[in-house]
């Protein structure tokens, strides 16, 4: 899954960035308000983490711009916890509202069923088959019995049984997967893929030549 | 004691209305009595007149009190006495002689009976118009004729041309000199004008006291009329409070004398407003300041707890923490400060050498100012301020800190203290980027920031500028700016100079 958090304090972004990543996010940055509404509307992020108050454009006039193109779950980090604040923020757009200074699990919390919300699933488990996905936990089972897969392994099941039954294209895999500072090949995709096999089966993942991968249900 | 307006307003309303009232009533009197007396006057006129013209008929010796001139040899007894009961001739041989009339002295002049009988006045005794009576005198003090003639009426003196008039007790008389100075009183009992007078004057107090009762009710309803829009602008004045700041005096239903009044009172409720709601604004401002480096260090230590880490990583963390805490402690100072400035400043005012205190401020600053690679120059003058040291050294640090952020890489900044006439001016020039005009009149405003993202990265509360005007206002000096942009900043601070020192032996000059 990935992420753009949006904040201008440079701290606070770099906190919020490497807890994303601990998490198994690609998450890319930016620090005002441009740069941010540039990026949330060139990239198919899974979520926006959205500063107020933003140097060059604010986040609420950010957010309305971005909402005439794109439905991307936004969440919004903001110090102004007052009551017609937020009613104005989720009014123009924003899925979730968070008022620093936060609890970061609860930030995460918040991201990840927003995440799950955009992709129409209501609670945190899928079940495809015999094979068990815990995306709160992030941890996978078969037949009960954990398996062991590296964050980029886990990272591309998640998404392709986020999208159950639908095909996800390389393209897609590749920019959920890695942000904009890792430089890796694309076909790394099929390395994953054919390590997933290994441990969970080679069912699990279907191919379809040229287009890309699906997870049926 | 409150005074009441309303009731002082209709005290004068009531002198004012009774002056106007007994004025005319005074003047009404005045002028009905006048005409009664000149009626009465008439009347007197026209009786002396008819008095007078029968004397004119008189022989002059009759008139004067003389002997007659010798009568001629004459038949029969001596003339008989007469005159009117009370009346004594003091001159019993007096008067024509019957014989005197005689045929062969032309036309025989009138009969003395036939004067003194026509010596009088129109109408039969006791019935004339108004009980008129009279008096005529001889010129030698002796009674003519008295008729009706109060008994202790004195003998009057007429000057001839000019007739007198006055009230003897509460009869009107007139006194005229007749023809061969005689003198003649007409009288006449004046009660019934009096008495006429005096209904006359009760009426118009009366009337006078009716007009004053109507004219203060009339006062005292207007009144109440008149107080009733200031009524509705108290009001509306005591719906303004905290929670609803934004009533306003409908200025288009008031009367136009009140128009100002409630003008003033809607402009103060709009300052009132206003700063209502930057303090509002600042308090939002302030607490978004304060939570993001909370932010900072809570979600920074969330995130290291969260797993093992290594020492490089705890301490990156820890630091992290540190940089968040040192800003909020600098922001807390600041925010202190600035309510202190706002609370009207150090009650401290005290003799402070400004070069010096600046010169203190500018060497602190100085190690900041090579750290950045910026050349620090100043020329400082002797001048001294009443005030606080600590505010004003804080000024100066403030506005060097924020030359040294805003300036260029290997630019100058240029600290000069001088004394302009009754000023001690402080003058901070940067060779930095400079402030666009548009942004002037707001740098100084609190959490104000030309370029956040600029300064977000180098540091700044954004409350320096802020607590710099607060301390300089508490001063009673001016802080001002001038600037354009790839020129450079210039500030000013002007306080108020104390007297320049009467010797120089205080302190030698130029203090670096």
């Amino acid at each position: 899954m990935r992420v753009l958090v949006i904040e201008d304090e440079p701290e606070l972004r770099r906190v919020l960035a490497q807890a994303l990543r601990e998490d198994g996010y690609a998450v890319d940055q930016a620090a005002d308000g441009p740069d941010g509404l540039f990026k949330a509307t060139a990239w198919a992020y899974d979520l926006v983490l959205l500063d107020l108050m933003l140097p060059g454009l604010d986040g609420l006039e950010l957010l309305q711009r971005l909402r005439r193109e794109k439905h991307t779950p936004v969440l919004v980090l903001t110090a102004r916890d007052a009551v017609p604040d937020r009613i104005r923020g989720l009014d123009v757009g924003a899925d979730d509202y968070v008022v620093k200074p936060f609890n970061l699990a609860e930030v995460l919390a918040r991201v990840r069923a927003l995440i799950r919300r955009a992709a129409g699933r209501g609670d945190s488990t899928i079940v495809v088959g015999d094979v068990e996905i815990d995306t709160a936990r992030r941890a996978v089972a078969r037949a009960g019995e954990p398996v062991g897969l590296t964050a980029r392994e886990y990272a591309i099941l998640e998404l392709l049984a986020l999208r159950l039954g639908k095909v996800v294209t390389k393209t897609e895999i590749y920019d959920h997967i890695f942000d904009e500072t890792d430089d890796t090949l694309s076909n790394l995709i099929e390395v994953h893929v054919s390590n997933i096999r290994k441990k969970l089966g080679r069912d699990l993942i279907e191919t379809r030549r040229g287009m890309g991968y699906v997870v049926h249900g | 004691m409150a005074r009441s307006i309303r009731v002082r307003l209709l005290l004068w309303y009531a002198v004012v209305l009774t002056g106007v009232v007994g004025g005319f009533a005074g003047l009404l009197y005045s002028e009905v009595r006048a005409a009664r007396l000149a009626e009465v006057d008439a009347q007197l006129d026209a009786a002396a007149a008819s008095l007078e013209s029968a004397l004119r008929l008189f022989p002059p010796f009759e008139l004067a009190g003389e002997w007659p001139p010798p009568p001629p040899p004459k038949r029969g007894g001596p003339p008989k006495k007469k005159g009117p009961p009370g009346w004594k001739p003091d001159r019993p041989e007096f008067g024509p002689d019957p014989g005197f009339e005689g045929p062969e002295f032309g036309p025989k002049p009138p009969s003395r009976e036939h004067l003194m009988s026509s010596l009088d006045l129109p109408g039969p005794p006791g019935s004339r118009s108004g009980a008129l009576y009279f008096g005529v005198w001889r010129a030698d003090g002796g009674v003519l004729k008295a008729v009706d003639l109060p008994p202790d009426t004195p003998t009057p003196t007429a000057i001839p041309g000019r007739p007198a008039r006055s009230f003897r007790g509460s009869n009107r008389e007139l006194v005229v000199a007749g023809p061969g100075g005689t003198s003649i009183l007409v009288g006449r009992p004046a009660e019934t004008v009096a008495s006429d007078l005096t209904a006359f004057a009760w009426r118009l107090a009366g009337t006078g006291a009716a007009v004053l009762a109507v004219g203060l009710a009339g006062g005292w309803l207007v009144s109440r009329r008149i107080f009733r829009p200031i009524a509705a602008i108290t009001d509306t004045a005591s719906r303004i409070s905290a929670d609803n700041l934004s009533a306003r005096i409908d200025a288009a239903t008031v009367d136009r004398e009140l128009v100002g009044l409630a003008g003033v009172l809607n402009a103060a409720f709009g300052r009132l407003e206003a700063a209502f709601d930057r303090q509002a604004r600042f308090t939002a401002d302030a607490s978004h300041e304060l939570r993001t480096p909370l932010a900072v260090i809570r979600s920074q230590a969330e995130l290291t707890l969260s797993r093992q880490r290594s020492p490089d990583e705890y301490q990156e963390a820890l630091h992290t923490c540190l940089r968040a805490a040192v800003r909020m402690a600098d922001l807390v100072d600041g925010l202190l400060a600035l309510s202190r400035a706002d609370a009207g400043g150090s009650a401290v005012r005290e003799p402070v050498e400004l070069h010096r205190v600046t010169a203190d401020a500018v060497e602190l600053c100085r190690p900041l100012a090579e750290g950045a690679g910026l050349r620090l120059t100043t020329d400082f003058n002797p001048v001294t301020v009443q005030g606080d040291a600590g505010g004003l050294g804080r000024v100066v640090g403030n506005l060097v800190t924020n030359a040294i952020r805003y300036n260029r890489p290997g630019g100058s900044i240029h600290v000069g203290v001088e004394r302009d006439g009754g000023e001690a001016v402080l003058t901070v020039r940067d060779t930095g980027e400079g402030i666009p005009e548009e942004h002037h009149a707001h740098v100084f405003e609190r959490f104000y920031r030309v370029d956040k993202a600029r300064s977000r990265a180098t540091g700044g509360s954004g409350l320096g500028l802020a607590i710099a005007k607060a301390i300089v206002e508490a001063h009673g000096g001016t802080i001002g700016l001038q600037s354009k942009p790839g020129q450079g900043s210039v500030f000013h601070v002007r306080v108020p100079a104390a007297p320049a020192r009467p010797g120089p032996g205080g302190r030698e000059p130029g203090a670096k």
